[in-house]
């Protein structure tokens, strides 16, 4: 058990991606393990939802390895830089859970055949399992009693812990949140942060881009703050947001300070 | 006045109709069932197929209806196909009707975010699942309104399958017409073109307050 608890379930090694000429990742290395919650700060333009969104490959990136759960991501592994194919990438994509900062909700469907639509068109799941799992997983977020409602009748605070339900409903090996309170209203925030903080204490493993430093701060196991395309700095919350050994992450955590 | 022209023609017309609508109706089946599968290769992460549906939309797009079924009706047999004139003009039509409603279909289907599909892949789903479960369903709500438009010009088209020499209601017209010439001074021309019109008028027009209609109710 000690051997696999320490077992990076993310990997990330010298990963450069580029779009057009404009290089927005410079070589990042990044080893996620079972149970740990990364959180990435960095401003805006850093390349941490780039980053982000190259782990499920929803980017293609120019070099550099990726692998969840040991299965490599995109392209073959070894020398021979082949691109998997999208049925393997669809395969790796099933262990890797995402929220978007946007919700992504599907708005044709309710909330419940949202949750429902991973696991029945994906893994092939009963339907009646699959809804019997899915409103235990919306009651974990708080959303069993919309489950017959459309997205567009909810709420941004309430669409982003469906799509958290959504995601989880995959049951993925590590979960990935891109910014995911930056389009709610403030006072809406917090609902979907304690969604995301229970999930932390179950022992999800999470990687998760954010400007919220309180969260930070609290449920972080590793702060990983990016600036220009590179990781300026890392470490457990409590030693480098209190003493950063980088200006330029002493200068971001004072202009975000209140924040 | 004589009136007694007035039965035959209208049971020729009558015949004519038939033709007319069932050209129609194979055409719009043609054109759908190609101009749907063509315009959902429009999001084929292939570009060499994207460049393909870009190639085949604007090639028929860009000619007339009228070239195009000439060109089927004395092409094919060419290529040694006989085919009647009503093949060759449902197969002229299908085509030419295919290109606007792939591009109907494009429309709806990039009409929706990009956001969606990447949530659907997110979750493992397949490009194919990703357009049949997400992309198709939210597209066909913007594609109907276009769509029933194209279908009204698909029937208008239908009038110039005449000219390949199919007995449609516009070809039975005319043949009715030439012929009174022959028999009396007097000409049924209008009277008789008058009748062609009211009875595309009756079939278009439904279709055109159904677009309207479907525009209205679907608005997303």
């Amino acid at each position: 058990m000690t051997s696999t608890a320490s077992d990076p379930i993310v990997s990330v090694r010298k990963l450069h991606k580029s779009f057009d000429k404009l290089e927005v990742l410079k070589g990042i290395d990044l080893d996620v393990r079972r149970g740990e919650v990364v959180v990435v700060l960095g401003p805006s333009g850093s390349g941490k939802s780039t980053m982000l969104r190259c782990i499920n490959f929803l980017e293609t990136f120019q070099s550099g390895t990726i692998t969840v759960d040991g299965r490599p991501v995109g392209y073959e592994a070894g020398d021979h830089r082949r691109p998997l194919g999208e049925a393997r990438n669809a395969k790796v994509r099933e262990h890797v859970g995402m929220v978007f900062q946007s919700y992504n909700l599907f708005p044709h469907r309710t909330v419940i055949e949202n949750v429902m639509m991973g696991p029945v068109k994906v893994k092939k799941v009963a339907r009646a399992l699959a809804r019997e799992k899915g409103m235990a997983l919306l009651a974990k977020v708080g959303m069993d009693h919309k489950a017959d409602a459309y997205p567009g009748q909810l709420s941004g605070g309430q669409q982003q812990r469906v799509a958290i339900a959504r995601s989880l409903a995959m049951e993925p090996s590590v979960m990935l949140f891109d910014e995911v309170t930056s389009a709610l209203d403030p006072e809406l925030v917090g609902e979907v942060l304690k969604v995301m903080r229970g999930l932390a204490q179950e022992g999800m493993t999470m990687i998760v881009v954010t400007h919220e430093m309180g969260f930070a701060r609290q449920v972080a196991d590793r702060v990983v703050f990016m600036d220009g395309g590179v990781i300026v700095e890392e470490g457990a919350p409590g030693d480098i947001m209190a003493a950063p050994k980088t200006e330029r992450f002493g200068n971001f955590l004072s202009r975000n300070l209140d924040q | 006045m004589n009136e007694a022209w007035i039965g035959p023609v209208v049971a020729h017309l009558g015949r004519g109709l038939l033709v007319t609508l069932w050209i129609s109706l194979l055409s719009v089946v043609v054109a759908t069932v190609v101009g749907i599968a063509v315009g959902s290769l429009a999001t084929s992460p292939k570009p060499a197929l994207r460049a393909v549906v870009r190639g085949y939309v604007t090639l028929f797009r860009g000619i007339p209806s009228l070239l195009i079924l000439l060109c089927v009706f004395f092409a094919l047999p060419q290529i040694g196909l006989a085919t009647g004139p009503l093949t060759a003009s449902v197969i002229g039509l299908g085509l030419w009707g295919s290109a606007n409603i792939a591009e109907a279909a494009r429309g709806a289907l990039f009409s929706i975010s990009p956001h969606q599909g990447e949530a659907a892949r997110a979750l493992g789903m397949s490009a194919r699942a990703t357009l049949r479960d997400v992309l198709l369903p939210q597209a066909a709500r913007r594609f109907l309104p276009p769509y029933i438009g194209q279908l009204t010009v698909l029937i208008h088209a239908s009038a110039l399958t005449s000219v390949v020499g199919v007995s449609d209601i516009l070809g039975s017209a005319r043949q009715m017409i030439e012929r009174l010439a022959y028999m009396g001074p007097d000409s049924h021309a209008i009277l008789i073109y008058g009748m062609v019109l009211a009875v595309f008028f009756a079939i278009c027009y439904p279709l055109t307050l159904l677009a309207d209609y479907a525009e209205r109710r679907l608005r997303v």
